[in-house]
């Protein structure tokens, strides 16, 4: 085994051994010179790089050293197109990431952008060279630390990843454990202090905060915010108030997010054409569970989601609108714990209730029928019944090779 | 003797846009198959076998395509290349001449969706 990794050559940030297991969810302490005790198995390898508390993570560069002592690093690994090779700095630095995408996508025709996993990971994907792009922003790892998956590592299986996925031209499909067994990377960079509002930029008194609040009178944020919104850098609306809880004497000084009591975060007009369409299936990121639409009372309107917050019960109701005619009467209550903290530990990590559910607003259509795939395009979930010539074992393994989406 | 193709594939193992680029041609005795995984075995090679990930085989008037699962070395007895039918390549024709039964979901992602700095809530309210 040859992985190395040099520690000095880090500032302020180190790499993070551990990975969940993905049967589990559990986080596993690992460490990635192990492969060999996992030689049959198929997952997700994680190298992560970690920030220390209160710096966040900027130019990193990285090398991958093959066993012939071929390098490759981020120039030599794409030879094309490399402005979109990003670090992760530059690529925290787009105001808006998912549009940033999109540009992407309609400035190079053989780039897509498609969800992996169950639409929890995204990529991007440059289909004619089989290079993957380096994408910094993992949902999955919505931490604490600021930590980004700079290198997903790579499984045969699911053909996942980023940074080890682009050396695919080279090393052709292996698996992660020989690619492990031959390559040695190496990681330079550092971590900067972290500003006050930094991409993870959500906040929430947990119930210890609010303890030692009460018992000491200070408080371990300076800011007091939680967003049931996407992880973006908050610049309005903070201003200095006063918190007083329980039966404390005085009351604490602290910057709190002032604000209106109802939010539009979300309006889209809905056009589709899809006949045969049973159920339209919506989900936000911020909430676990789906909103079920009737397809033919919401299609061709324009949907509209508020969000409600109400000061004195602390209650967060989403409510939705179709064409102005509200269709949830009673609203979505809303007890996201985004385990975020601002040098805190980041807690739960399996834990998918306290996560990011997904890592963008999606809708889904869920048929009534079986449908000829031949009228199909793009990313479908579903299942073969039957495929003519193939035996059972055959269709077995069909449907588990399509088990997240079959990209037609 | 059957011929068996070893390269690599461009695009995703779950798609039907596949490339398979072979670059090696290896003439093998042995192809112990079942319905999805197959074993060759080859001789002490100084072949470096990791650059393959995927494979291809002349079988009844069919190419049949297998992804690289595994490769085993043996030292000097040789090595196992571990692999597994790529059904979906395989049988391409024949899949998009058939019937999804859609258990999951069409799946859209919304594009329109702006992100602005106004949705932020409050947890802790002010005095």
């Amino acid at each position: 085994m040859t992985v190395t990794s040099e520690r000095f050559l880090l500032e302020n940030c180190y790499i993070d051994k551990t990975r969940p297991n993905p049967n589990t969810g559990q986080l596993e302490v690992r460490g990635i010179y192990n492969h060999e005790d996992y030689t049959n198995e198929r997952g997700l390898y994680f190298i992560e790089i970690v920030a220390d508390d209160g710096y966040f993570i900027e130019n990193l560069t990285f090398e991958l050293i093959d066993e012939n002592g071929n390098i490759f690093n981020n120039d030599s690994i794409t030879n094309a197109d490399t402005k979109y090779i990003m670090t992760v700095d530059e690529y925290l630095k787009q105001s808006n990431p998912i549009e940033f995408l999109n540009m992407v996508e309609s400035e190079n025709q053989e780039i897509e952008i498609y969800p992996m996993a169950g639409n929890r990971h995204m990529g991007v994907h440059r289909t004619n060279s089989g290079v993957m792009y380096f994408i910094p922003f993992e949902s999955d790892d919505f931490g604490s630390y600021e930590a980004v998956n700079v290198n997903k590592g790579w499984s045969s299986y699911f053909n996942e990843g980023a940074f080890i996925k682009q050396t695919s031209d080279a090393f052709g499909g292996i698996t992660s454990d020989e690619m492990y067994d031959t390559l040695m990377f190496s990681i330079t960079g550092g971590g900067s202090e972290a500003p006050l509002e930094t991409f993870y930029n959500t906040y929430q008194l947990s119930y210890q905060d609010l303890q030692t609040a009460k018992d000491k009178g200070i408080l371990v944020n300076d800011v007091i915010i939680n967003t049931y919104s996407y992880p973006y850098v908050l610049v309005d609306n903070i201003s200095e108030s006063t918190i007083k809880i329980g039966e404390m004497d005085t009351a604490i000084v602290a910057d709190v997010l002032l604000g209106n009591s109802q939010l539009e975060i979300f309006s889209h007009e809905l056009n589709y054409t899809y006949s045969g369409v049973d159920e339209l299936i919506l989900n936000i990121p911020f909430m676990s569970s789906d909103i079920y639409l009737d397809y033919e009372q919401v299609n061709n309107t324009t949907l509209k989601m508020v969000i409600n917050y109400d000061n004195l019960t602390g209650q967060t109701t989403l409510f939705i609108y179709s064409d102005d005619i509200l269709i949830t009467t009673d609203g979505y209550d809303i007890e996201s714990a985004i385990p975020i903290n601002y040098v805190g530990v980041m807690s739960g990590y399996g834990d998918s209730e306290k996560r990011l559910s997904y890592s963008d607003v999606t809708l889904r259509f869920r048929f009534r029928d079986s449908v000829p795939l031949a009228d199909k395009t793009g990313y479908i979930e579903g299942r073969f019944d039957k495929v003519e010539g193939l035996n059972v074992s055959e269709l077995d393994e069909l449907n588990k090779q399509i088990t997240y989406g079959l990209i037609l | 003797m059957i011929e068996l193709k070893l390269g690599q594939y461009t695009g995703k193992p779950n798609s039907l846009n596949k490339e398979f680029i072979p670059s090696l041609t290896l003439n093998i005795l042995r192809f112990n198959t079942d319905d999805i995984t197959s074993t060759v075995r080859i001789g002490n090679t100084n072949l470096d076998l990791k650059l393959y990930g995927y494979a291809s085989v002349l079988k009844d008037n069919r190419l049949v395509y297998y992804f690289v699962d595994r490769i085993e070395w043996l030292g000097k007895r040789g090595t196992i290349i571990y692999l597994r039918k790529d059904i979906l390549f395989t049988y391409q024709s024949e899949v998009l001449a058939s019937e999804i039964a859609v258990t999951g979901f069409n799946q859209e992602t919304i594009p329109s969706l702006e992100h602005t700095n106004d949705n932020y809530i409050i947890i802790v309210g002010g005095s």
